[in-house]
């Protein structure tokens, strides 16, 4: 899938270590030791983020971990994606968003 | 370090192309030289798999007029050779055709003594890489690798042609089994006790469709297995899981699997994982072909990745019991899909849509015990073993078959879904530069 080049820009001057894959007809954004919020545990984690819809959602953020120590969400989504294991919670978005606000509004869900 | 196995797996539409290249006439050269792209895995107890990706062809021009060999290429070929190795961070094995090999082809004197150098170059310009070199015959095919830092060519073990039919070929071992058990089966071909008795084959949910999977493999001769399954036994498996009974509730369903298998075949080789598979993968990408007997559409798609990801051939296998509004009447249906990779998928048959997986995912914990019955499963399961049989042994003689099955159990009817007239291939979802552990790319 295409994204608008200054949406990938902006995704890569946020988080230099990103990078890009495909699977199944998906893409995947790979964003190494992603930071979370304030009092998750872990601080940081791999995560993978797919901006087009999958499993019901439109859009979605998996971890190479469950988190703890934020509000209790409830993980549903267990995935095997590029020859990973990865968590995911159930979270919706607003999908009218830029790809990095997609991002933060994923990450909302872990905001005390 | 020893190596258990050293497993090629080739797509048939990859070799197919080789072999209509390899074959045509030169001008002066008898034989036709092309390279294999390639990417690799090595697994924890040392297997190691080799994935062939593509295929690319020597230029008429390139070769070199030599009566002493049948084929010479010169420099300008061998560059190509070395850049595609660079430029696509593959492995690259030289491939040729022996059109006068029966069974394994044999590599001559010339291709034993002129290769290994240049294969040893391919080595120093992709060092991350396998390489190494293939022989294809009329029904089979034989390989050298060379391994990282290695100085010597090592056979491969297992090569496997991926499609429909599966060609197997064991360059190192490739005696016949003859037994009386299987004197009544003998009509699907001389090799086929060889070919079953030797694939490894995973079934993904022992409960009411696996293990009828499981049996009936047993019976045919397959004595390679690995079983998944992370449940036990409960009351309500009782009215359809072939092998189990009241003694057994509460043991692990991989367990009977396994005595289902051993009361068979005493000399079976079982890997029993009561947990679920995606937390023993390897395990899978071991394995020649997967049944996968599971409930959930989002455990079908995972498992269909990593065959994809593996090149391993799947059937999926599945039943539902639904009510429509309109009808007083349960509507039986099901389904059998093989998903073999450069083949449709089961998003390209309709079956795995986003639609399908986000309704799923609305009904998220509300399911509840799911209506289910012995003969629906019966009737999936042994014709899923059938087309299993056809696609190791190609005793129809069936060629790139697209299998999915339709079933109507309130008909009693089992036909060609009729999503099959309309589908695409090859699959666009799932290109060979997919193939491999994962690779990402910066942006």
């Amino acid at each position: 899938m295409e994204f608008p080049a200054d949406e990938i820009d902006e995704l890569r001057r946020v988080y230099s270590n990103v990078q890009m894959a495909e699977e199944g007809g998906y893409t995947y954004f790979l964003l190494p030791y992603l930071d979370l919020p304030d009092g998750c545990i872990p601080t940081n984690t791999d995560a993978l983020f797919c901006a087009m819809p999958r499993d019901g959602y439109t859009s979605r953020l998996y971890f190479s971990d469950t988190i703890s120590g934020c509000p209790q969400r409830n993980w549903n989504g267990q995935a095997r994606i590029l020859d990973r294991n990865w968590h995911a919670i159930s979270w919706k978005v607003n999908p009218s968003q830029r790809l990095i606000q997609l991002i933060r509004s994923h990450l909302d869900a872990f905001r005390l | 370090m020893k190596n258990n196995e050293v497993i090629i797996r080739i797509p048939r539409d990859i070799i197919d192309r080789a072999i209509k290249d390899l074959r045509r006439p030169h001008q002066f050269a008898s034989e036709r030289i092309g390279f294999f792209n390639s990417t690799h895995k090595i697994l924890n107890n040392n297997t190691i798999i080799i994935f062939i990706t593509d295929y690319f062809e020597v230029d008429d021009n390139d070769y070199i007029d030599d009566c002493e060999v049948g084929a010479r290429i010169n420099s300008t070929a061998i560059r190509y050779a070395l850049q595609n190795i660079l430029d696509k961070q593959s492995g690259c094995f030289h491939v040729h055709y022996h059109s006068f090999s029966e069974i394994i082809p044999e590599f001559s004197f010339t291709d034993l003594t002129d290769n290994p150098e240049l294969i040893k170059s391919f080595g120093h310009v992709g060092r991350n890489q396998i390489h190494g070199m293939i022989v294809l015959g009329k029904n089979g095919v034989n390989a050298l690798i060379k391994e990282q830092g290695a100085d010597i060519l090592t056979p491969a073990t297992k090569i496997v042609i991926v499609g429909y039919p599966m060609i197997f070929s064991f360059p190192n071992n490739n005696h016949r089994r003859n037994s009386e058990i299987y004197e009544r089966q003998s009509f699907l071909g001389e090799n086929s006790q060889l070919q079953l008795n030797r694939v490894k084959v995973g079934i993904i949910g022992a409960g009411g469709g696996g293990s009828h999977v499981i049996q009936q493999l047993a019976y045919l001769g397959v004595t390679n297995f690995v079983v998944f399954d992370y449940d036990v036994i409960e009351k309500t498996n009782l009215n359809r899981m072939v092998g189990a009974g009241a003694k057994d509730i509460g043991h692990k369903k991989v367990d009977i699997a396994e005595r289902d298998i051993k009361n068979i075949l005493p000399n079976a080789r079982i890997i029993k994982i009561n947990d679920d598979w995606v937390n023993h993968p390897e395990l899978i990408q071991e394995c020649d072909f997967i049944f996968g007997c599971v409930d959930s559409y989002v455990g079908r798609r995972n498992i269909e990745l990593e065959c994809r990801r593996y090149l391993i051939p799947l059937i999926d296998i599945g039943m539902d019991i639904h009510q429509i509004e309109e009808s007083p009447i349960p509507n039986m249906t099901g389904q059998i899909i093989l998903s073999l990779p450069g083949m449709p998928c089961m998003n390209c048959f309709g079956f795995l849509t986003e639609t399908n997986l986000a309704k799923e995912t609305a009904k998220y914990g509300k399911a509840g015990g799911r209506p289910q019955v012995v003969w629906s499963n019966g009737i999936l399961a042994s014709q899923a073993v059938g087309t299993f049989v056809d696609i190791i042994t190609g005793w129809t003689g069936n060629n790139n078959k697209l299998v999915y099955l339709a079933y109507d159990g309130n008909l009693g009817t089992l036909i060609d879904h009729p999503r099959l007239k309309f589908v695409s291939k090859p699959c666009p979802h799932f290109p060979y530069s997919g193939v491999g552990p994962a690779k990402f790319k910066s942006i």
